[in-house]
């Protein structure tokens, strides 16, 4: 009997015609499902604001592009097609606050030239302080940072080791952060609960931002600990500088 | 193959005298800061020293019977207010006048007229002031100190540092009321 010579390739061919449509009616079916399961998720998130607005009796605004300019620091000032979404604003125990949705895309290219879009979500918040201060930003510490912290810019050390730790400090002035970073100061970043977010002075606002778009479940949390630290601004900071007398001579010994 | 050899010293030679021209300068810049920090804490210092008389004056007008506490005030003020000490020694002296003052302000809390009057109250809030800038100055001191003093210990810029005579600064530790606060719950 002579054997058959497109038998084994004619089964693989076969095959292929059955395998291939599966695996791309399942890679359309994940699509679908991931698209439903974040309508779904984006629509539980709206449905939450609503809520909270209503419940809080707090202004709303579905999107407004003048926001993505209001701060310059990181998150802000990167990638494009920059939207500020869902802004919220009112008070809450009598003092302001304003918080949005904020994103924006990057672009990357693997070794064969394919473009990969890559939106990047934050939600921030921000309470506005008695004066303008020097930029200062404090974000979660990292390996990466650490590194890239040693190599520019500097990251200011406090006398606590673990809040060095757990946090990178970059500033304009130095001196006014050492004041603001009282042991008070410290301790409250220290908090569990502050854990995963990112603190911003600009100028006459001090924000923070967490990575995506929240329920705002969490506004209070936010807002207090916001508040938390313009109450912990010593009283000489917000009065300006005071003029250095004549040098006294530098430290003996 | 001379010629390679005497290329690479060449390249080696150059790259170690910038390491050490950069070195060098970061030693300067950090001791410059230290020293410039230093003389905030001192014009701070200054302030605080003037206006314990007129504390200490006010205090008398209401509270006559207490001149062991005022002279003791009186006298830490004048130790700490004289020139020339060290951090380290300037820090030992403040506290003992931060004592003092505790004991004083404690006095104070008997007499309610004191307590009432506008130039104590106001003269109290400056203190206060003058010493949460004290704290911060002290903060940005401490940490260039600590800055410069592990580049004068650390490998290979300790190398510099012997070469040029970079020594040691002291840290300026003082007895602050946010200090003693480090675990306020908000």
């Amino acid at each position: 009997m002579l054997p058959d010579p497109f038998g084994a390739a004619g089964a693989l061919l076969g095959g292929a015609f059955v395998v291939f449509p599966l695996i791309f009616l399942g890679v359309v079916a994940l699509m679908v499902v991931l698209a439903v399961r974040g309508f779904r998720a984006s629509r539980r998130r709206r449905d939450a604001i609503s809520a909270t607005v209503a419940a809080h009796h707090l202004g709303h605004l579905a999107e407004d592009p003048s926001r993505t300019a209001y701060f310059t620091s990181p998150p802000f000032g990167i990638g494009r097609r920059r939207r500020a979404r869902d802004i919220v604003w009112g008070t809450m125990g009598g003092r302001p606050f304003e918080t949005f949705a904020y994103s924006y895309e990057t672009e990357s290219r693997d070794g064969e030239g394919r473009t990969t879009t890559t939106t990047h979500s934050f939600q921030v918040t921000w309470v506005p302080l008695p004066v303008a201060l020097p930029t200062m930003r404090l974000t979660g510490d990292n390996a990466v940072l650490r590194a890239l912290g040693r190599l520019g810019a500097r990251d200011l050390d406090t006398e606590s080791h673990e809040f060095n730790q757990r946090w990178k400090v970059w500033a304009d002035d130095e001196r006014v952060a050492h004041a603001i970073l009282t042991p008070r100061v410290i301790a409250r970043l220290l908090g569990d609960d502050l854990a995963g977010r990112a603190f911003v002075i600009e100028g006459s606002a001090i924000l923070s931002y967490a990575t995506s778009a929240s329920d705002l479940a969490e506004l209070p949390l936010v807002v207090g600990a916001l508040y938390d630290l313009v109450d912990a601004i010593p009283a000489f900071l917000l009065e300006g500088p005071r003029e250095a007398g004549p040098a006294a001579g530098g430290p003996v010994g | 193959m001379w010629e390679w050899i005497l290329i690479a010293l060449v390249v080696i030679l150059v790259i170690v005298a910038l390491w050490a021209v950069a070195a060098y300068n970061g030693l300067v810049r950090l001791r410059n800061l230290v020293q410039e920090a230093w003389r905030q804490i001192d014009v701070e210092l200054q302030r605080r020293h003037d206006l314990i008389p007129n504390l200490v004056e006010t205090v008398k007008g209401y509270a006559k019977h207490e001149a062991s506490t005022l002279e003791a005030v009186t006298q830490a003020r004048t130790i700490a207010a004289a020139p020339g000490s060290s951090p380290a020694e300037q820090a030992a002296q403040e506290n003992v006048l931060t004592q003092a003052l505790g004991r004083l302000f404690a006095v104070a809390e008997a007499y309610p007229d004191l307590k009432a009057n506008q130039n104590f109250m106001q003269l109290q809030q400056e203190l206060t002031n003058t010493e949460d800038r004290v704290a911060a100055g002290r903060r940005f001191y401490n940490a260039n100190v600590r800055s410069l003093n592990t580049r004068i210990e650390t490998f290979p810029t300790v190398i510099i540092a012997n070469m040029f005579g970079f020594t040691r600064e002291e840290y300026f530790e003082t007895q602050d009321a946010a200090r003693q606060a480090p675990n306020v719950q908000f």
